[in-house]
């Protein structure tokens, strides 16, 4: 007994260290698998109130310049409105009959990090739900993970876990955008054979599939193509249009007929 | 007396670290950690027990503010092992008294700068590393380390050196 007494007191401080570290590490690998967000749910209501506080501050401090981005997105939306009631009757289809959108503010944002999140100031009280997608005039931001009462959680493009769905505007050639952890302001689309003709300057959109973006939402352009002949396929670098660190009200998207869609796709399967 | 003296230190650096230092990013590779000098400063005599619950609770903080538990929690705890360690090779460090917090003034400059360099260091390191998990990029993790070390250390001296003016 007495050596055993003697034996903790001698390694005492590793001993501590052992707990302490074992318990802190428990808690880094069960809240930050990135599919649990148990820890962003329950701290999400207090830390989206501090934030929501700093933010209106910040956000006073550029009145101006944000006056003058919605001047001008206004009369661009009064443009398309006036384009669309002359073709109305041209048989096309319209979003609006597709997806609903519903727009929020962006109270905290990181880019900085590896993965990224966002919280809105909008949650499950005014219909949102897991799983909808986030969209900005020319960009996506991302899709909603987490939804409380007053506040939800958005995981970022800019995450190891995001992969977009999006098409080349020109051949509407289908891939998978990415982010690798550096640029803030660059994608990455890696599954485009070696045989398709891209250029430098192409234009990317969202392709539709899957849901959760509408279809034809601009997203970046091409900047630098590299060609790795040993695997087949090109790595091709996107710029996005719209800095994802200056974002400040976004839309939420949700497609009307989702379930449905689900659902068929299901029925396949069994 | 002691412990009025540590909240109110303890929560001056935490309020400054999550409301300014987090918020004012210039590149993802200089993040200043000011919040380090609640751990540097607590005095020598305190128990190994108390400086890891310290250490524990202010990494934990910072932790629910930046919304991924147990980053800073794990790196603080392991500079609090450190810590001990480090002292016991410092000279001066002997001379010291039990009760007086550790600062630059009664450490001396040079002395100082080991000790914090180390141990900030030690903390930017084992956190980058945390962060990401991939062993791939090494030089970048190096990087990222070496100069969120010099940021902290800067903000840490001016700090002190306020500190020394006020006294």
């Amino acid at each position: 007994m007495y050596n055993l007494i003697r034996f903790f007191k001698i390694y005492q401080s590793t001993i501590y260290f052992i707990i302490f570290f074992s318990f802190s590490i428990y808690l880094l690998f069960t809240n930050n698998s990135y599919h649990s967000f148990l820890n962003k749910k329950t701290f999400s209501e207090l830390r989206g109130y501090s934030m929501s506080k700093i933010s209106s501050i910040n956000q006073y401090l550029s009145l101006k310049e944000k006056n003058k981005i919605l001047l001008n997105e206004n009369v661009r939306i009064k443009n398309q409105l006036s384009k669309y009631s002359l073709k109305k009757n041209i048989n096309f289809v319209d979003y609006g009959n597709y997806y609903l959108f519903n727009s929020a503010r962006v109270i905290n944002n990181s880019v900085f990090k590896r993965n990224n999140f966002l919280t809105l100031n909008k949650g499950s009280k005014d219909g949102i739900k897991i799983g909808q997608g986030v969209v900005i005039n020319d960009g996506i931001v991302g899709i909603v993970k987490g939804v409380s009462q007053n506040y939800s959680l958005v995981m970022s493009v800019l995450n190891k876990k995001t992969n977009v769905s999006i098409k080349f505007k020109k051949n509407n050639y289908v891939g998978s955008l990415k982010w690798n952890g550096y640029n803030y302001k660059k994608g990455e689309v890696k599954d485009v054979m070696n045989h398709i003709d891209i250029l430098v300057g192409d234009t990317i959109v969202t392709s539709g599939y899957g849901t959760i973006f509408p279809k034809d939402i601009k997203v970046g352009v091409v900047s630098k193509i590299r060609n790795r002949d040993n695997s087949g396929y090109q790595k091709i670098e996107v710029n996005f249009l719209k800095d994802l660190n200056m974002i400040d009200f976004v839309y939420v998207v949700e497609a009307k007929n989702k379930l449905e869609i689900r659902k068929l796709e299901k029925s396949l399967d069994d | 007396m002691i412990n009025f003296y540590l909240l109110k230190l303890f929560l001056g650096y935490i309020l400054i670290q999550i409301f300014v230092l987090n918020e004012v990013i210039f590149s993802s590779y200089i993040i200043p950690f000011l919040y380090l000098t609640i751990i540097l400063s607590i005095p020598k005599g305190k128990s190994i027990l108390f400086l890891m619950i310290i250490s524990f609770i202010t990494g934990l903080t910072i932790d629910i503010f930046e919304g991924q538990l147990g980053l800073h929690s794990t790196s603080c705890i392991f500079i609090a092992f450190l810590r001990p360690k480090i002292l016991s090779i410092l000279s001066n460090s002997k001379t010291l008294s039990n009760e007086d917090n550790i600062r630059l003034n009664n450490l001396g400059g040079v002395q100082f700068l080991v000790y914090s360099s180390t141990l900030i260091f030690f903390h930017s390191l084992i956190l980058f590393f945390i962060v990401d998990f991939e062993i791939g990029n090494i030089f970048n993790l190096i990087i990222k380390t070496i100069l969120s070390t010099l940021a902290t250390l800067l903000l840490i001296f001016v700090n002190e050196l306020y500190y020394m003016n006020k006294q």
